[in-house]
């Protein structure tokens, strides 16, 4: 029976801090809603993400749809793995499936399909892409004329233009590398190599290629002539008696013009406070509210007043723009579309642990 | 002899080694707390002297230093060794005690279950003296410092968080607290696993710690190969899924074992 008690007591010390841990770990039970004003069917598969942070506090995270909200921050390993089970669709798992196999992944959206290009090691280039619930893949040998090269070079982006998927790449190393594009013929099993003369700069990114998993693709038309890009520079530093090259990214609207075979500007070194491309149009968010918009086949440009007074936090879902306002009591959510107001909606606190962080959450859609 | 006595007797045959590796970890860790405060305090008075401190302290400071983390290292080690010397104990010396034990009228694998229990009982007491001592040394920490008026930053929970170990330790789910717990029972098993072989061959051959590393090893390698080789292709909740296969085989592996040798081959 005296034996029992060093266990008792040992029992007793489990206990109590287990309770105490137990205390400190409890989730957020913080309660929001989002109360459509207007024109439900705009929300109907959006999510509202809101992100408490202090200084001295742990980050929380909360998911807010029209049905209520769920923590998402501290989810046990089981609430994770299904919740990422969630964000991505039967067919878009097959095709990131293929991503995870191969390096150097890009991917890019276009109206009917994804289409992604990896490379396995240095031995071939896989060219994959959905169609209807499946995923086709075309591979490029390292025999395949070209193939080589663009392995060895630095991949900067993927686009679709005449049905055939287009790799942009630099070949070298710092200034004398060259800005080139690749082009896959899926049919001929061919690669086809040209260059592109860029001025004191070359192509750093495409927009809409993606190397991640990402839930909000932009779409892009496979038949635009001209491509948005972003821009890098060369810059020359001079420390301790020696010079390096650093690579800079340039600021301002690009786009490369495919007919012409150049870099133009759209907008010079301005602020731009968003901007998304969807199908054939380039939007972006000025400072002042104004949406720029750039046709992408033919290139004219326009602008229009959107946003009145100051802009908020803003994301743009397609080509809809959802801008963000705080309140006293959450958030006031606008929603365009062409310029256009087409919703409205209100994100609220609904209990005491809730208003609690509202000094301090941002919110965001997705 | 019944299960919870046996439990009772393995308890009480440990409390004084491990009462005494609770209390070195305690005052190791707030007397390097006492260290911490009086020289961080003289340092902030130094520093206001010559103008005006431009930083603040947080817990992560504290818990960063090294006594902290030996501390730590040493109650991680100490289980370990306790894991081997629950069992080799009782096979010291002649008409050795292992030999009465497993003479006794009740079912062998009690003795395995006493001594696992028991194993499992130190590791959580281990883990629940320490959390009560990180509040303890939290509340001395903040309360110490807004007396001398020295600015710190940070809550309990953000500094926990922040801290490799002890955001494995102490996760911010309950669940996942009791997966890492299991984990750490199967460890205590494997270490179980090898013992109880390397006690059954120990009369046939000098090899047989090296047989036993080698059982024991492949028997873990083997399946994390074939979990590696396979992880980039999967989603999450797929490997999830496979791991905890795993983790179902191994239990199941190690319990099978420690019955095997204690029921047929363990020689005393």
């Amino acid at each position: 029976m005296k034996r029992m008690w060093n266990v008792a007591a040992l029992g007793a010390v489990v206990i109590i801090g287990l309770g105490t841990f137990a205390i400190d770990s409890k989730a957020s039970t913080a309660e929001w809603v989002l109360d459509v004003k207007t024109n439900e069917n705009v929300w109907e598969n959006q999510k509202i993400q809101a992100f408490y942070e202090t200084e001295d506090e742990v980050q929380e995270r909360f998911e807010i749809t029209q049905s209520g909200s769920e923590v998402t921050t501290h989810l046990n390993y089981v609430e994770e793995a299904l919740k990422q089970r969630e964000r991505v669709n039967p067919t878009m798992r097959k095709f990131y499936r293929q991503m995870t196999d191969l390096s150097f992944t890009q991917s890019l959206r276009t109206k009917d399909a994804y289409v992604g290009l990896g490379q396995k090691g240095n031995d071939e280039i896989v060219l994959f892409r959905t169609e209807d619930d499946d995923v086709t893949t075309t591979t490029f040998s390292s025999d395949v004329n070209g193939a080589v090269e663009v392995m060895e070079g630095n991949w900067h982006g993927i686009f679709v233009q005449d049905g055939r998927a287009h790799l942009i790449y630099r070949d070298g190393y710092d200034k004398q590398a060259a800005t080139k594009i690749a082009v896959f013929d899926e049919g001929a099993a061919e690669i086809s190599l040209e260059e592109i003369s860029i001025e004191d700069g070359f192509i750093s990114s495409v927009v809409g290629t993606s190397r991640f998993y990402d839930e909000n693709r932009m779409t892009i038309a496979d038949d635009n002539r001209f491509l948005p890009v972003r821009l890098g520079t060369y810059e020359t530093i001079t420390e301790d008696g020696q010079t390096y090259t650093n690579e800079t990214e340039r600021f301002g609207l690009y786009a490369y013009d495919m007919e012409e075979k150049r870099v133009v500007e759209l907008k010079g070194e301005e602020d731009m406070w968003d901007a998304t491309v969807y199908e054939d149009q380039l939007i972006a968010l000025q400072e002042d509210g104004t949406e720029f918009i750039v046709d992408l086949k033919t290139g004219e440009q326009s602008t229009r007043q959107v946003i009145d007074g100051s802009v908020g936090t803003t994301s743009y879902v397609g080509d809809q723009l959802y801008h963000i306002r705080p309140t006293k009591d959450g958030a006031v959510i606008d929603v365009y579309e062409g310029g256009k107001a087409i919703s409205s909606a209100v994100v609220k606190a609904t209990n005491d642990e809730a208003k609690a962080l509202l000094s301090n959450t941002e919110y965001y859609v997705q | 002899m019944n299960l919870l006595k046996l439990l009772g007797w393995e308890v009480e045959r440990l409390t004084k080694p491990y009462l005494i590796l609770i209390t070195l970890l305690v005052v190791t860790q707030f007397a390097w707390l006492g260290i911490f405060l009086w020289s961080e305090t003289n340092m902030y008075e130094e520093i206001r002297r010559a103008g005006t401190p431009d930083y603040t302290l947080t817990f992560g400071n504290y818990l960063g230093g090294t006594p902290f983390i030996l501390s730590i290292g040493v109650a991680v080690a100490s289980m370990v060794f306790f894991s081997f010397w629950i069992w080799y104990r009782d096979f010291q010396g002649r008409g050795t005690f292992m030999m009465r034990l497993l003479l006794m009228p009740q079912q062998r694998m009690f003795v395995f279950s006493a001594k696992l229990a028991t194993m499992i009982l130190m590791i959580l007491g281990l883990f629940s003296v320490q959390w009560i001592a990180l509040k303890l040394q939290y509340i001395a920490f903040s309360s110490w410092f807004d007396s001398q008026m020295i600015p710190m930053s940070g809550s309990f929970k953000q500094a926990i968080g922040y801290d490799g170990a002890l955001a494995i330790m102490f996760p911010a789910s309950l669940f996942n607290f009791f997966v890492h717990q299991a984990l750490i029972a199967l460890a205590v098993l494997f270490i179980f696993s090898f013992v109880l072989i390397e006690r059954s061959l120990w009369q046939r051959t000098v090899w047989a710690p090296l047989l036993a590393l080698l059982m024991i090893g492949g028997f873990i390698v083997v399946p994390m190969i074939g979990f590696f080789t396979i992880e980039n292709d999967l989603f999450m909740e797929e490997a999830l899924a496979v791991f905890t296969l795993i983790l179902v085989i191994w239990f199941i592996g190690v319990v099978w074992i420690g019955h095997r040798q204690l029921t047929k081959k363990l020689s005393v």
